[in-house]
């Protein structure tokens, strides 16, 4: 099936066409592809894009599902998660709406998904060569905590001039023996860029490094992709005496499946006040609870 | 004498503020005693200057105020871009990581390079002390962190390294070493510059900019200070170039010194020769009206 005869006005028997596939015109699909392309060849760099106004408002996922709806085929099988959760309810809305739109598979299963659309995490099951992650980014430039102009951090970019943002985790160790970025921690791509690898937790950013799978990032609101393509080297910031270390889950599992080398959510019980853990991936969590 | 190679050669050297006419190079300079163009009104920063630094010589550069001595030293800081000129730096390093950024450079004329290689030439080779200690620290952050501010720009990556270089540099300006993770905007002007020197002095740049470093000190400080970069100077055996209307500074720090009037270099020559025997009539009334 090609695009055009795909979701047809079926109203008084005469045949209209009211979306093309995957909802935007194939012009934005073009455009879109091209600035992937920029973007996978300069890893780290915000490639600027001509965002387009989506069914659902800036600042909830438009940036990657733009990305999502321009790279999606017939073939393709989608997953979308939100924190993990296939279930909350902007996966749950995305994923509605891009199978209205395509009329393609949807799948809990990380391994079965060829295009994955996230919010704030990567998958506990390792990606593979032939899939695609893609990420929803609210703030694409980690320079804005140090630099409110934008001007400015593209000049910073252009010239790597990134000692500001090595001042402010200076100043942090400084004042707090920590560093206190949490999600979203900044990341040297390819020697070259320092990139914002959107909010995923610390526990999440080594898997970005020689990542199996392409990743791509789309920032709607803020009309930014980049990529980060397979094999790229990706390092978090660091000192030689002060090294990145993830949240620390040590001595602590899931309460459903058990596991104990994941990303856990801590959950409070509010009138017993006890605190238990279960994994953010949900899908991991009961694939392994499955006998 | 001519089997050294300079550190630093400058040809020609023109800054001028506005667009620039016909008349600009016949209507301006020291020999029509003014530096703006009666035509069309544009500003002679510095015009046609040329010099050579050697290594480990220390150049001061007198004159009256709005004679082009700052904009000098600020366009070979790479603060602005120049009108014309050529600008080239040859530095043999036993340091392994500068190789690279050396050989970069080699015979390439630094006015119009890229400004990504100006930075790094800025960041890994040169220091920088505005006579105005604001321009060159930042308040907002710790005197500590200004000072690894510069230490970071040269990518050193090993806190104790930073922080120790930091205390040793406060100690050596004479601060309060508990003062040190203060704000500077609670220092004393002299303290301010004396974080400025630090700063500079970090990353042990082997090209220092001085620029009216001891005008706004009281005298007992101005000596401590005087002595602190001829000692420091010394020691590390880096290029200065030091910008300055009091004759004693120049005296007691430089071997070699020029004299800019209207933008251009009129007089240059051992600092010694100079002060005992000005040839140029301003030169002349220049030492004579010292004190």
């Amino acid at each position: 099936m090609t695009g055009k005869e795909w979701i047809m006005n079926q109203q008084n028997n005469k045949q209209t066409f009211l979306y093309n596939f995957a909802y935007l015109d194939e012009n934005t699909k073009k455009e879109i592809r091209r600035k992937i392309l920029k973007a996978v060849a300069i890893p780290g760099y915000q490639v600027p894009f001509a965002s387009r106004e989506m069914p659902i408002g800036r600042g909830w996922g438009t940036g990657g599902l733009q990305l999502t709806l321009s790279i999606i085929g017939c073939a393709d099988t989608l997953k979308v998660i939100d924190q993990g959760s296939d279930d909350s309810v902007n996966a749950i809305s995305i994923k509605k709406f891009i199978q209205k739109v395509c009329s393609i598979p949807i799948t809990n299963d990380t391994k079965k998904a060829t295009v994955i659309q996230t919010r704030h995490r990567i998958p506990e099951e390792k990606l593979e060569k032939n899939q695609i992650l893609v990420f929803q980014v609210p703030v694409p430039e980690i320079l804005r905590i140090i630099e409110p102009s934008d001007q400015v951090t593209k000049r910073m970019h252009a010239e790597a001039d990134y000692s500001a943002i090595w001042l402010y985790l200076y100043e942090d160790i400084i004042h707090f023996n920590e560093i206190s970025i949490g999600a979203g921690y900044p990341v040297m791509v390819n020697q070259r860029y320092i990139m914002d690898p959107s909010p995923i937790p610390r526990f999440d950013i080594p898997k970005l490094n020689h990542s199996r799978s392409l990743l791509l990032f789309g920032a709607g609101r803020e009309k930014r992709i980049y990529a980060i393509p397979p094999f790229t080297d990706v390092h978090p910031l660091e000192f030689e005496d002060f090294t990145f270390r993830t949240e620390d889950f040590s001595g602590k599992t899931c309460s459903k499946c058990n596991a104990s080398d994941v990303y856990l959510d801590e959950i409070i019980d509010d009138e017993s006040g006890t605190r238990s853990y279960q994994c953010s991936d949900t899908s991991y969590c009961e694939k392994r609870c499955q006998p | 004498m001519s089997t050294i190679k300079p550190l630093l050669s400058v040809r020609n050297l023109t800054k001028r503020f506005g667009p620039g006419c016909e008349d600009c190079e016949s209507l301006t300079g020291p020999t029509q005693n003014r530096n703006q163009c009666p035509t069309c009104k544009t500003i002679l920063g510095c015009g046609e200057v040329s010099f050579d630094l050697y290594p480990n010589e220390v150049l001061g550069i007198v004159g009256e105020s709005g004679s082009g001595k700052t904009t000098l030293l600020r366009a070979l800081h790479f603060d602005f871009e120049v009108t014309s000129g050529e600008m080239f730096f040859s530095y043999l390093s036993e340091n392994n990581e500068l190789t690279d950024l050396i050989k970069q450079i080699q015979d390439v004329n630094l006015f119009t390079t890229t400004n990504y290689v100006k930075r790094k030439v800025r960041n890994f080779l040169t220091g920088i002390i505005y006579q105005n200690p604001l321009m060159g620290i930042n308040l907002n952050i710790s005197a500590g962190g200004n000072i690894a501010e510069k230490m970071l720009m040269a990518e050193w990556r090993n806190l104790q390294t930073i922080r120790n270089r930091s205390k040793y540099l406060f100690q050596k300006t004479e601060m309060p070493l508990e003062r040190i993770d203060q704000s500077p905007k609670d220092f004393s002007g002299g303290m301010q510059q004396r974080v400025q020197i630090s700063k500079a002095l970090a990353s042990n740049p082997v090209l220092l900019f001085l620029d009216e470093v001891t005008t706004g000190l009281d005298l007992s400080v101005q000596a401590g200070v005087l002595d602190l970069i001829r000692n420091i100077q010394r020691e590390f055996r880096f290029s200065m170039i030091v910008i300055s209307h009091d004759f004693g500074v120049i005296r007691l720090l430089t071997e070699r010194c020029m004299v800019m009037k209207n933008g251009k270099v009129i007089e240059h020559g051992l600092t010694d020769q100079i002060l005992e025997d000005p040839v140029h009539p301003y030169t002349q009334l220049l030492v004579s009206s010292q004190l």
